[in-house]
């Protein structure tokens, strides 16, 4: 086994279209990026939050003094706008705010559609709720503690939720989605291995293939060589992003790496089962990689801004099953947001991608007698 | 060692093999005749396990070949048709991979890789990539990664195709040296004349049917050609074809830009007698060839084409 995976390794780190694609090619994007924008040193844009207080319920008066210590906390993150609920809709409708929360009994979040801002916005309503519902699960299970909790849950929250001080412009997008493009162009490396294992494939699939080595060997030998060094390439981005562009992919190293895996899995597995498409040429075969590759990593917001928060708005489960959509989200909530509930739920369908595809994999490449040649 | 019964195998309507019949003995070198597309390499291929097939039994070594049948694919090696190299690794790292693939002993790999690159006279090459290569050394390097683990059966598929005359000796070279080695080698091509300079036996493969299987000379006993005679003469008429056509022995004669084949069976004196008759009719002759019949005689007259038609 160390052996297949040791030549494996070398003969990947010598193949210089796959390093191309997978390792250069996203770096390159990545400093295309950082000269478009002129510049990766980044500025708190400061979010107009419109407040429509619609009365003085509990409920309100919180949320008020909520927000409040946010805007006050956080300098420059938002800037509260107390508007009535006319000049609120021309606010939305000239997008002059990022959205406009309508306090009352309940509190409702209106959004200008697709911005940064408005994921701030949500993500600010989210937390709170959390820490409404957690106020009345304390107050009617232990009432004794409520004061106790009250006391420093805000503090404790911006800590939690840590927004402050973090690139929440959308610039940061195009590189957080550039990080999901790295991810799926793993492709190439998935593509370069099914290439030297399949009989119906190449002749070195047919040598490897007459062998006295058990197919699963093989196929667990080189995919995790390949994920391995697609895991590589993809550190090495996350570095170059974090230390020569200057982006600040947050704290979160390690909820990082646990999404660069399950995303290397997936592009590493879309090319094998690609490469396995025996029928198809192999330009055919290297342009489905390409395209998967961009179109899936332009719906996550690589080339347009708010291509993404389009889709969500429009066709939510497309972000749903776009492993680049859910790997670009992961990252956001993860270095962005800090928000555990969502990085959570992106990990839980990127385990279920990964699990689809790896089946998916090894039911194209496990085959060891063919119709033809 | 190699038995094959009955074995067919269709690529939809095309009847790729049709009962194909082999037996192949231990310590032979056994060659696999046929012209391109006759079903060599589908043979091949469904012997090696990789291909399914309709119908018929393949066992090697007394056993049923399956792909999991580990033990017997151990002993076997295989020169496929085309290059099969990873152009990312040198020359030595080639042999290396694929002998390791049967051997995990390190020290008795490093033994056998060198044995092999001595073996192909590879050994200035070894840091080379295969694409510095030319096609001949390419070519031995093919070899060398299918022989490396110092297997029973060799099965090399056309190991010659499209390689340089002195390339193309040393390789032929190198396999009866294999096969005096102790190997039994399996030989597929459609280079008559190579089959015959090496193969022990032979086996003739057309429309994916064995048409003839035997030695050289027994192959050439079943035909009917004893001696083929070719003389060139300008200008000969019917007549004079015709009466060539009755010499005693001469079954076929075949007259085309000035030159005339005469066919004869075997015996002796027909050269003698051919020409008796152009002096005696004072037929003026250029040049005048007379050859034994050859493996393309014997598949002319079973199939009535040329073996590269």
């Amino acid at each position: 086994m160390f052996h297949m995976m040791k030549y494996r390794f070398l003969s990947l780190m010598r193949e210089k279209v796959i390093v191309f694609w997978s390792m250069l090619f996203p770096i390159l994007l990545g400093s295309l990026f950082y000269v478009s924008f002129g510049s990766a040193d980044y500025k708190i844009e400061t979010i107009k939050v419109g407040v429509v207080e619609e009365n003085d319920s509990a409920m309100a008066k919180q949320f008020m003094e909520y927000i409040n210590m946010i805007e006050d906390r956080e300098e420059g993150l938002i800037e509260l706008v107390s508007l009535d609920k006319e000049k609120a809709d021309e606010k939305l409708k000239h997008i002059d705010v990022s959205g406009v929360y309508y306090v009352g009994e309940d509190i409702e979040l209106v959004v200008t559609g697709s911005n940064i801002g408005s994921n701030v916005m949500k993500s600010l309503l989210d937390t709170f709720n959390r820490q409404a519902q957690m106020y009345m699960t304390i107050a009617k299970e232990k009432p004794s503690m409520l004061v106790e909790a009250a006391a420093g849950e805000y503090i404790q929250y911006v800590k939690k939720t840590n927004l402050a001080g973090k690139e929440v412009n959308s610039e940061v997008q195009y590189f957080l989605s550039l990080i999901a493009l790295g991810s799926m162009f793993g492709g190439f490396i998935g593509y370069a291995i099914v290439c030297k294992l399949q009989a119906n494939v190449s002749d070195i699939g047919i040598r490897r293939a007459v062998t006295c080595v058990n197919k699963f060997k093989q196929i667990a030998a080189d995919g995790l060589v390949g994920v391995g060094v697609q895991y590589f390439n993809l550190i090495i981005l996350m570095l170059y992003l974090n230390f020569v562009l200057k982006i600040d992919l947050g704290d979160s190293a390690v909820k990082l790496m646990v999404i660069g895996i399950l995303g290397d899995f997936i592009g590493v597995g879309i090319g094998i089962i690609v490469g396995s498409l025996s029928k198809l040429t192999e330009g055919m075969r290297i342009g489905i990689i390409i395209t998967t590759g961009l179109v899936s990593s332009f719906m996550a917001g690589l080339m347009v801004s708010g291509v993404k928060r389009f889709v969500e708005l429009r066709c939510p489960l497309l972000n749903r099953i776009n492993p680049a959509a859910v790997i670009a989200d992961a990252i956001y909530s993860a270095s962005v947001y800090d928000d555990v509930e969502r990085y959570g739920r992106n990990i839980m369908i990127l385990l279920v991608m990964v699990a689809i595809i790896i089946f998916t994999s090894f039911l194209l490449t496990r085959r060891v007698r063919y119709d033809s040649i | 060692m190699v038995n094959v019964e009955n074995l067919v195998k269709r690529y939809g309507d095309l009847l790729a093999l049709d009962h194909l019949k082999l037996e192949i003995k231990e310590g032979e070198i056994f060659g696999l005749l046929g012209p391109n597309g006759s079903g060599k390499t589908t043979a091949i291929s469904c012997i090696l396990a990789l291909l399914k097939y309709d119908k018929g039994d393949i066992s090697i070594f007394g056993e049923n070949i399956t792909p999991n049948n580990y033990k017997v694919k151990r002993q076997i090696g295989i020169v496929p048709q085309n290059v099969a190299v990873i152009d990312e690794l040198t020359v030595y790292e080639n042999i290396d991979y694929f002998c390791g693939l049967y051997i995990t002993d390190k020290k008795e790999r490093k033994r056998l890789v060198e044995e092999a690159v001595e073996f192909v006279g590879i050994e200035k090459y070894v840091k080379m990539r295969p694409k510095q290569l030319s096609g001949g050394l390419l070519r031995r390097l093919n070899i060398a990664c299918g022989i490396a683990h110092k297997p029973k059966l060799i099965i090399m598929d056309e190991p010659t195709v499209a390689v340089d005359p002195q390339s193309r000796n040393k390789i032929l070279d190198g396999i009866v040296k294999l096969n005096q080695n102790g190997a039994t080698v399996i030989y597929t091509s459609h280079y008559m004349e190579e089959v015959e300079q090496i193969c022990t036996r032979i086996a003739i493969i057309d429309g994916g049917k064995c048409i003839a299987e035997g030695t050289v000379e027994e192959l050439k006993k079943m035909i009917k050609t004893g001696e083929t005679i070719t003389v060139e003469s300008v200008l000969l008429n019917e007549e004079q074809i015709s009466d060539i056509k009755s010499i005693k022995n001469v079954f076929d004669v075949d007259y085309k830009d000035n030159v005339i084949i005469i066919r004869c069976g075997s015996g002796k004196s027909n050269l003698v007698r051919v020409l008796n008759y152009f002096q005696d009719k004072n037929v003026p002759f250029g040049r005048v060839f007379s050859e034994l019949p050859t493996l393309n005689d014997v598949f002319l007259e079973i199939t009535g084409k040329q073996l590269r038609d």
